[in-house]
């Protein structure tokens, strides 16, 4: 039953994948600028790191080559959980609700969180993973740094828990505007949220270092995966990272289904 | 056997009264005040398969709130209600599959893709098996007449058009239970009645219970026996359209032919003149005083011919309703 649920869903959302393809082959020159848009923005963030390792050769324990590979996995991240949940679904969320422009699509027999949150991919925003990934390469290259095969199974795992939590966090606080007026700049206070997890997390002192790995567990998004891809990778980040990312999960599930039953829809 | 049975639902909104300017936004941050809106107030009914209600009443009066909660969209303050034997806000998946909601104003094509993707969507969606996907979708098409326009993009096409298609994405999955809300709303009037043939037709033929809301009385005329008629929330009439007459009309339409003029000023002694065109004048009397007054007229006026006639029943509705617009 929940097996075959979960394929439904699955096969859906590659309709939903292709659908998405071809609404954004439609607008081709809107594709090509935004990904013109996002290389300048590695590109920028490339400039004003090397300025500033101009002068000083570390910046909280990481160097110069180590920012590179994580600022390149940030630009994976922040791209994928952009794409993926807020550009067209989670920001769009305050607004249909208070438009009722979810009616239709809650009458059907679908995950209503799914729908919510995952309807409408952003389909620009697989290229822009290059310029993380080229930055990724550049850190490793030029750091003369080795990758060890073994530990890709734990990066994977971290990464993929660190996306779920991360989403998890979008979509609990994105679902508080049911109950609010005007709640339009509620996904976008999550966004930059999650951006804090773009920073190596050993620059969080004291009690915010514990605060980012299990109140708001930002340091499994990008930090210990990079650490982890670099060979400095600590055991129990992989458990911790999926019981992590299956808690805030369901807490989100809950949430959001409490939330449905003081969804007033609007008046038409 | 009902399909549908509502019991003493109540729907109260809560609508926030926010004060104008930024220092009203921080007060109602605080303190939020709110008045509840009675959008339905204790109203009870029920559905037997097959059927083809009307629910009609003024805008505002609470049908298509009364719709959402059949559909499982709100969850009720009070009241019981039963769907195919589920409780819609349940939203449990076997009860999602067998019925349909559509929304004059709403749509669900996907604005930048052919109708025909959205119907496989929604084959996906209702898991409804490919034999009887191609079969339903072949037999709506033909009486749709859409044949042409499924595969040119929705943006493209016609409101009378991506409405048909909006019906055919809303029963692709053959639902026991269909709730129109103002289905004909917007359309020309040659789209209105082909739209209500479709209604009329697939009801016959898939024997679905279908509730359908319009302000439009020749919807309701066209294809109701029965009609429940909503006035601020409560149900004010259950019963057949017919029914209405004996119910609400307390006047009844005389309509006469002179055989000479007369003076108006003498007519509108006896009742209140509805058109006076010479030869030809209609009045509304008291249903208790019309043989009086038609004895009256005969005796005091050149008559040619008179008739003595019900009122149409879309004037006694139209009469309950006027002056009032709750939204
Ligand atoms: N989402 C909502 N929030 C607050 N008030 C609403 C909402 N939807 C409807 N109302 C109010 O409830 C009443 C009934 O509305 P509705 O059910 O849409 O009526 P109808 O469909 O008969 O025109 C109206 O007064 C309307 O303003
Ligand atoms: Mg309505």
């Amino acid at each position: 039953m929940e097996v075959n649920n979960f394929r439904k869903h699955l096969k859906i959302y590659w309709q939903l994948i292709k659908f998405a393809a071809i609404r954004d082959m439609t607008y081709r020159l809107n594709f090509f600028l935004e990904w013109l848009v996002e290389f300048g923005y590695v590109l920028t963030g490339l400039i004003s790191l090397r300025i500033i390792f101009v002068n000083i050769s570390e910046v909280a324990g990481w160097n110069f080559h180590q920012m590179l590979i994580l600022i390149g996995l940030g630009t994976v991240f922040s791209e994928t959980i952009l794409g993926l949940f807020f550009i067209f679904n989670l920001r769009k969320l305050p607004e249909k609700i208070t438009r009722g422009e979810l009616d239709l699509i809650l009458t059907k027999p679908l995950n209503s969180q799914f729908v919510v949150s995952m309807w409408r991919p952003y389909f620009t925003f697989i290229p822009s993973l290059i310029p993380g990934l080229i930055l990724i390469y550049l850190g490793f290259t030029g750091g003369g740094y080795g990758f060890d095969p073994w530990l890709f199974l734990p990066f994977l795992t971290i990464f993929l828990s660190g996306l779920v939590i991360a989403y998890s966090v979008g979509m609990i606080i994105t679902t508080l505007s049911v109950w609010l007026i005007n709640a339009t700049p509620l996904p976008e206070l999550a966004e930059h949220l999650l951006f804090l997890a773009e920073r190596p997390h050993s620059i969080f002192k004291g009690p915010f270092r514990i605060f980012f790995i299990l109140v708001l567990p930002i340091a499994f998004m990008v930090s210990f995966p990079t650490q982890t891809l670099m060979g400095d990778f600590i055991w129990w980040w992989v458990p911790a990272a999926l019981a992590l990312a299956a808690v805030f999960l369901k807490t989100s599930a809950l949430f959001w289904r409490l939330a449905l039953k003081h969804y007033q829809s609007a008046s038409s | 056997m009902s399909v549908i049975r509502v019991r003493n639902l109540k729907k109260y909104y809560r609508v926030y009264q926010k004060e104008p300017g930024l220092l009203g936004s921080m007060k109602s941050l605080l303190r939020r005040k709110y008045q509840p809106v009675k959008a339905v107030d204790n109203i009870s009914f029920s559905i037997g398969r097959g059927e083809l209600v009307g629910f009609i009443g003024p805008n505002g009066a609470g049908k298509t709130t009364t719709l959402k909660c059949l559909s499982g969209l709100l969850f009720p303050n009070e009241g019981t209600v039963e769907v195919l034997g589920f409780t819609p806000w349940d939203r449990k998946p076997e009860f999602q599959k067998q019925f349909s909601l559509v929304m004059g104003q709403k749509n669900q094509l996907w604005w930048d893709l052919p109708p025909i993707e959205t119907f496989i969507l929604n084959r996906e969606i209702y898991e409804v098996p490919q034999k009887q996907y191609e079969q339903t979708l072949n037999e709506l098409v033909k009486i749709l007449e859409v044949e042409e326009v499924l595969k040119i993009q929705t943006r493209k096409l016609s409101l009378g058009q991506r409405m048909k298609c909006e019906l055919i994405a809303a029963l692709i999955h053959s639902p026991k239970v269909l709730f129109l809300d103002e289905p004909t709303i917007g359309l020309d009037v040659v789209m209105q009645k082909r739209v209500r043939d479709f209604i009329k037709l697939y009801n016959r033929r898939f024997k679905s219970a279908i509730i359908l809301t319009s302000h439009n009385m020749d919807d309701v005329k066209e294809l109701c026996q029965r009609v429940l008629i909503i006035d601020r929330g409560r149900l004010v009439f259950d019963g057949r359209l017919s029914e209405i007459i004996s119910k609400y009309a307390d006047h009844k339409i005389v309509s006469v032919v002179f055989s000479q003029e007369i003076d108006p000023k003498k007519l509108a002694k006896i009742g209140q003149v509805k058109s006076y065109h010479f030869p030809e004048a209609t009045l509304s009397i008291k249903r208790e005083t019309a043989p009086l007054a038609a004895a009256e007229l005969l005796q005091h006026f050149p008559i040619a011919d008179l008739t003595l006639e019900e009122e149409k029943i879309e004037d006694i509705i139209r009469e309950l309703f006027t002056g009032k617009d709750y939204a």
